[in-house]
């Protein structure tokens, strides 16, 4: 029963082929612009996770009680050797990054900004969070002698200086003492996160060390782990563990990420049902249209003993077969936009001062996940069922001898 | 002749006519109140950076941007003052002195930026009346009272009724230093504001530093916002050449970016929208025109040009999208002036941004007769290019063909 | 051949040495181990002129301490340096204040010179390479380029110095680019006491728009032979001196 309603179905979908196509065409053109702007948005918010993630708290960091509201070299995470050992053994750790960092005033001969020096290791954060990836100009090295920075690209075009430039920074020592430290820019990160751009610099962690007069100590220590669900109960393992510090996850430290990612994800939606809404009126006036005009052929199947449900079938059947098509062509299409647009990306360099205050590039890259062409499986089938209902509803009213002798409904 | 046909067909077959117009009647509807929402949220937005504390206009000295110092300074507040003073476009505005001081409390010391306002005149020019969260706010005959930003205050751990030293420079350079006592705290949710900024009475402030009738900028507000750029750009041309007047948009042009890359996005989800809503309304026109088919081979029959048959058809589906883009564009613009007037209040919505610089606690529409004129004509010519297809292919269609159909 | 070689090296080493005494024996001289000066200081900008006049006691470059003594509205106000730490006191208020970091480059006292320019322990035979560029007796110029690691903004100072009385004549400073961003010249050259130096310095900052700013500094007395108590080199000397 199923194959011939089947048959059937595919059959009279084809007679009317061009009413057939519109749908199919509506169905995979909507859904392809869906399926990209779905993929862009998530890219757009992805990509501000994971660069604030890589240049800066990983999915946790570690800090010493009160520093994070006191920024004050007194609260500082001591006996780092000890501390590694310990965090050597947490299976869940995939890497982290030790850094030392203190506020001052960065100045060349013209200009002067405040300013975050920070104290690393290139290999660490290179590992950590693929830092040399960020790389702008330059090169990610400290120079033989440790002699050179990296610099917030944003920072070095405010201070009006480029690779070479000679900088000194001064700040309070764990001492109290004002210090000054001088170098050279050797690179220029441009990460798209606010904090590192537009005023970090970046030293080796043995000369931060000594200008803070703090040896084997950190201001942050930033965790990556192996799998992004184990962050929750690693925070507790670690909070229990190391009593005196503060533990927290990124999106503690970063709220605003976790709220643009719900408010994407709603969007997104709303988008879907708005356009499947519409989408599945259009299905529904196909339907209609090709329910009423066989209706004597739908009289004549019953008349000859074909049952409702058969009937009823061979009309989901049609809906469904269409919304399959549609469905095939979109996710094609749309699957061919997302691999460009997450390759090759869009360049917005025109805006590129508006992107920059969400934290993003001028070219934009797309994500792509199996679960958008699931979701929208679901949103096609979902319309072709509901578009199919009111003209089910019809055929079930249907008086078989009047149709045939040609009084309609 | 064609007219009444026309018009008697769409009356024929209602299902169909009423479903294409309600189609299209929602589809306006939908994009009108759409595209306000989305101004609507960044005038919003706009309004809010721009009404916080920097303005929908300034006037400073030419080059004052790029170097905020005592060479910059407006030396003649009181020419300026008077010169504004005629300006009818003008709502308010009041003179600004801006300095870099340092404020300290017990052992701790921080640069801020000071500002002297004269607090009668900010309350109609900027919010930092109320974004008061303690205290309360300076008053004209202020003294040494001290409006402290809330992360600034933490940062100093100060709180009301301390005695905070402001240590600065003059302008004669000579050491600025005063006693002032915390008299209101505020939080206008911009973190950067609210940790570096501090207010003062200008009038006491202009003893300290020696700034009697000097001013850093006037700020600047007319009686209509939108008349902003119109009026900003008229008084560039009456200044003294050595001054500029400034936009919220010169002051602001990252935050306008952001917007902009903002509606592009808007107005790509938009057009899939359109997009889905093109085809549905050319599937019912489509299905509408089929389905009479030998009507319009009977027509043909009866000696109707294809030409003729175009126009009449064309003529039906007009008449419909029109009447209902129409009255879409009248409920769209209807909704879009409701919710422009009455915004749609979300309770923690401020709470939820306040901490990250988004100050909003509702969402209202932005409500422009030219932005509704062209979307509404945009729809109408969507909808209408959307029978071009059907009526093209009924017309290849031969007589004999037609009249054949079922 | 070889031998003119190594003749060339040795003039260079000798004239490097010989650079570096006499960057040495000009700081020993201008700084002395003890220096109790009273100056007049004339600040010129764009809004006038303004004169400040000062009273300061120090021991080497660590320690040092000023008073203000005019005008009548900053008379009292107290500033000690110790190391590279620094207070101030403010009668008119009745408080001490660290001057933090980010006021560091900050102007002092209005003047040309910045807080910074007063603290910190900058010396030239210290963070510099001295490079003798033309000895035209008495006058020596020396080029001084920033050693790798001195914490210093300059991209190079060129001065011109008096051999015979150790006094420097003229500093041109240098920003990274190798542009020329102040310049201090020095005249009156006196005796005073066991020293040598002049008494009159100018700073002029060659910046577009502070060109018209000058900070002339006049030492009216000078005396470099007496020690100086340690009291005023105390955080209580803020206050105990003010007055």
């Amino acid at each position: 029963m199923f194959k011939t309603a089947f048959q059937l179905a595919y059959k009279s979908l084809f007679r009317r082929a061009t009413r057939t196509s519109m749908v199919v065409l509506m169905i995979a053109l909507s859904l392809s612009g869906l399926l990209l702007l779905q993929g862009l948005y998530d890219g757009m918010v992805t990509h501000m996770i994971n660069t604030t993630l890589r240049s800066d708290c990983g999915e946790i960091s570690l800090y010493a009680k009160n520093y994070r509201l006191e920024q004050d070299l007194k609260y500082h995470i001591d006996d780092i050797p000890q501390l590694q050992k310990s965090l050597d053994q947490i299976k869940e750790i995939d890497t982290y990054a030790i850094r030392l960092s203190q506020q001052g005033l960065i100045a060349t001969a013209h200009k002067s900004f405040q300013a975050t020096l920070k104290g690393i290791s290139l290999e660490q954060e290179k590992t950590f969070g693929q830092l040399d990836r960020f790389l702008f100009q330059g090169v990610f090295d400290f120079g033989k002698k440790d002699e050179n920075a990296l610099i917030g690209e944003i920072l070095a075009k405010n201070l009006k200086v480029g690779l070479g430039s000679r900088l000194v920074f001064s700040a309070q020592d764990a001492n109290g003492e004002i210090n000054a430290i001088s170098f050279r820019i050797g690179g220029i990160l441009k990460t798209g996160n606010p904090l590192i751009d537009e005023e970090t610099v970046l030293i080796p962690m043995k000369k931060m060390s000594n200008f803070l007069s703090l040896p084997d100590s950190a201001t942050q220590i930033a965790l990556r782990v192996y799998d992004p669900s184990s962050v929750k109960p690693l925070q507790k393992i670690l909070q229990n563990r190391l009593k005196d510090l503060e533990v927290y996850r990124w999106d503690e430290l970063y709220p605003l990420l976790i709220q643009m990612r719900q408010m994407m994800d709603l969007f997104n939606l709303i988008s879907y049902i708005i356009v499947f809404i519409v989408a599945a009126l259009g299905i529904f006036g196909v339907i209609l249209v090709s329910i009423l005009e066989r209706m004597r052929e739908f009289s004549v199947m019953l008349a000859i003993g074909a049952s409702h449900t058969q009937i009823r079938l061979q009309v989901i059947l049609e809906a469904f077969i269409m919304a399959l098509f549609g469905y095939t062509l979109g996710s094609l299409l749309g699957w061919f936009f997302l691999i460009y647009t997450a390759s090759i990306g869009i360049d917005l360099g025109y805006f590129e001062a508006g992107l920059q205050s969400f934290g993003l590039g001028s070219v934009l890259f797309a994500d792509i996940h199996g679960y958008y062409f699931l979701e929208a499986f679901g949103a096609v089938v979902t319309a072709s069922l509901l578009s199919s209902l009111w003209p089910l509803y019809l055929l079930k009213k249907i008086d078989p001898i009047r149709i045939i002798q040609g009084k309609m409904l | 002749m064609l007219y009444s046909l026309a018009l008697k067909n769409i009356l024929a077959s209602k299902g169909r006519s009423i479903t294409t117009f309600l189609l299209s009647l929602f589809t306006t509807v939908l994009f009108i109140v759409y595209v306000a929402f989305m101004d609507g949220s960044h005038v919003q937005i706009i309004q809010n950076s721009v009404e916080i504390y920097t303005g929908y206009g300034h006037i400073n000295v030419k080059g004052y941007e790029e170097a905020k110092d005592y060479d910059h300074l407006i030396e003649d507040a009181a020419s300026i003052e008077t010169l504004l003073g005629k300006e009818s476009s003008l709502a308010y505005f009041s003179p600004r002195f801006e300095t870099y001081a340092l404020l300290s409390n017990k052992e701790i010391s921080i640069g801020s930026m000071i500002g002297g306002i004269i607090p009668s005149k900010e309350k109609n020019l900027s919010r930092l009346q109320s974004a008061l969260i303690k205290g309360t706010y300076l008053d004209d005959n202020d003294t040494n009272a001290v409006y402290l930003g809330s992360d600034l205050a933490k940062r100093l751990k100060a709180d009301l009724g301390d005695k905070i030293a402001l240590i600065g420079s003059s302008l004669d350079n000579a050491t600025a230093a005063d006693l002032f006592t915390v008299k209101g705290i505020f939080k206008t949710g911009l973190f950067e504001f609210d940790s570096n900024s501090a207010f003062v009475n200008k009038t006491y402030l202009d003893t300290l530093m020696m700034s009697q009738n000097k001013a850093s900028y006037f700020i600047l507000r007319f009686h209509h916002d939108k008349d902003t750029f119109k009026e900003i750009a008229s008084l560039n041309q009456k200044l003294p050449r050595e001054y500029e007047a400034l936009s919220w948009k010169d002051l602001l042009s990252a935050l306008v970016q952001a917007m902009e890359v903002d509606s592009l996005f808007g107005y790509l989800s938009i057009s899939i929208f359109f997009l889905v809503i093109f085809f549905v309304i050319m599937i019912f026109g489509y299905v509408n025109i089929y389905t009479r088919t030998k009507q319009i081979g009977l027509l043909r029959a009866l000696g109707f040009t294809p030409g003729a048959i175009k126009k009449l058809l064309f003529g039906e589906h007009l008449i419909l999208i029109a009447s209902s883009v129409l009255i879409g564009a009248l409920i769209g613009s209807a909704v879009s002036y409701y919710f422009h007037i009455h915004p749609i209040l979300i309770p923690g919505l401020a709470d939820m941004y306040k901490d990250y610089g988004v100050v909003i606690d509702s969402i209202a529409t932005d409500f422009n007769p030219l932005t509704i004129g062209w979307d509404t004509l945009a729809i109408l010519l969507l909808n209408s290019l959307s029978i071009g297809y059907p009526i093209r292919q009924i017309n290849k269609l031969s007589v004999t063909e037609t009249m054949r159909y079922v | 051949m070889k031998y003119l070689f190594v003749w060339l090296i040795s003039i260079v080493f000798v004239f490097a040495d010989e650079a570096d005494d006499i960057v040495k024996a000009v700081e020993k001289n201008l700084r002395g181990d003890y220096m109790y000066a009273q100056m007049r200081m004339i600040v010129t900008s764009k809004r006038g002129q303004r004169t400040v006049k000062v009273e300061s006691w120090s021991q080497g470059d660590k320690k040092s301490f000023i008073k203000i003594l005019y005008p009548k509205q900053d008379m009292g106000i107290t500033f000690l340096k110790l190391d590279t730490q620094m207070w101030q006191y403010l009668p008119k208020i009745e408080r001490i204040i660290k001057i933090p970091p980010s006021m560091m480059l900050q102007s002092w006292m209005g003047s040309d010179f910045t807080n910074d320019d007063m603290v910190k322990e900058s010396s030239m035979s210290k963070d510099y390479d001295a490079r003798l560029l033309l000895k035209k007796m008495p006058i020596v110029t020396i080029e001084l380029i920033p050693k790798p690691n001195a914490a210093v903004v300059w991209g190079k100072i060129v001065t011109d110095i008096d051999i015979s009385r150790k006094v420097p004549l003229k500093e041109v400073y240098y920003d990274d680019q190798m542009q020329e961003v102040r310049i201090m010249t020095f005249s009156d050259i006196r005796q005073a006491g066991s020293h040598i130096l002049p008494m009159k310095m100018e700073l002029q900052p060659l910046d577009p728009d502070k060109k018209q700013n000058r900070t002339q500094v006049f030492f009216e007395k000078v005396n470099y032979d007496n020690p100086i108590d340690p009291a005023y080199f105390t955080k209580q000397a803020l206050k105990r001196f003010s007055n």
